[in-house]
């Protein structure tokens, strides 16, 4: 069983296996902190109320075309 | 090693690979993370058969142009050209990468496509297309749609943070490179589709 020194070691060195990311502007790089950490935990949570509307709004837009695409993507695999 | 060693190994990656697949769902930053760190080629065959097994069902569900196993060979060249693409994309922007790293990564993050690929079919069984204009259909379309969608911005992610952690790029870099990756991958893609090996590619 490894002891708790060494999975602490281990811990770290995955954690500060890389840099964190330096996008070149302070105000750049508190955008991307900012919308990257609802990306790194539970995606889901945002991607699924935000696509159902993307579609929504799309099917108001093309409203037969989505229709279309469902069918040809049904027929993608 | 012998036989029941043989046995337990592969029911330990078999078991990391279920609990990795979860964690893909909930914590993928982390998840990823410790699978660049990976050197167990075990979990990685395991996915890679997992695929070889949806090709052979699918074809029982409706007959494909090709032989599953001939789709599957494609779809193997197609992982390995991928995956040799950003390593070497990789090693000319950071001389210290692991190819090892991008499979291992890379055939994680396979996940949202297997799953895309398997409800399709299951669908396409249950509900088979085409989809009419009645207020079912419509419904259904919107749904699938926004499946489809939330399963690409998973697939997105775990693409981005692969490339990422293996090749151990900042953002810019990392963007850059999939960009480069795109400019090949979509003519590709189309000469899959004309030549009826895939509709949707298998990435």
């Amino acid at each position: 069983m490894k002891t708790i020194p060494t999975r602490i070691q281990n811990k770290y060195s995955e954690i500060f296996s890389l840099q964190p990311n330096q996008l070149g502007n302070n105000r750049i790089n508190l955008f991307y902190k900012i919308t990257t950490r609802f990306l790194k935990k539970a995606p889901f949570i945002v991607i699924i109320p935000v696509t159902m509307l993307v579609v929504v709004l799309i099917y108001i837009l093309i409203g037969p075309l989505l229709v279309k695409l469902a069918s040809f993507l049904q027929y993608g695999f | 090693m012998d036989f029941s060693q043989y046995i337990i190994s592969f029911f330990t990656s078999l078991l990391i690979v279920v609990r990795r697949f979860i964690f893909l769902i909930f914590l993928p930053y982390k998840t990823i993370r410790k699978i660049s760190l990976e050197n167990d080629w075990l979990q990685a065959i395991i996915i890679l058969f997992s695929i070889l097994i949806y090709f052979t069902v699918s074809n029982k569900l409706r007959v494909l142009y090709y032989s599953p196993f001939i789709i599957y060979l494609v779809f193997v060249i197609n992982f390995i050209i991928s995956t040799c693409f950003f390593y070497y994309g990789a090693k000319i922007l950071k001389s210290k990468v692991n190819w090892q790293s991008f499979v291992m990564t890379f055939s994680y993050s396979l996940f949202p496509t297997l799953i895309w690929f398997i409800t399709s079919s299951g669908l396409y069984y249950v509900l088979p297309p085409p989809r009419t204009l009645s207020i079912l259909g419509k419904s259904f379309s919107i749904l699938f749609i926004a499946f489809s969608i939330s399963l690409l911005c998973w697939k997105i992610i775990l693409m981005y943070l692969s490339v990422r952690f293996s090749g151990r790029l900042n953002f810019y870099r990392t963007i850059y490179l999939i960009l480069l990756y795109l400019c090949w991958f979509i003519p590709y893609s189309l000469l899959l589709y004309n030549m009826k090996l895939f509709r949707i590619p298998f990435i």
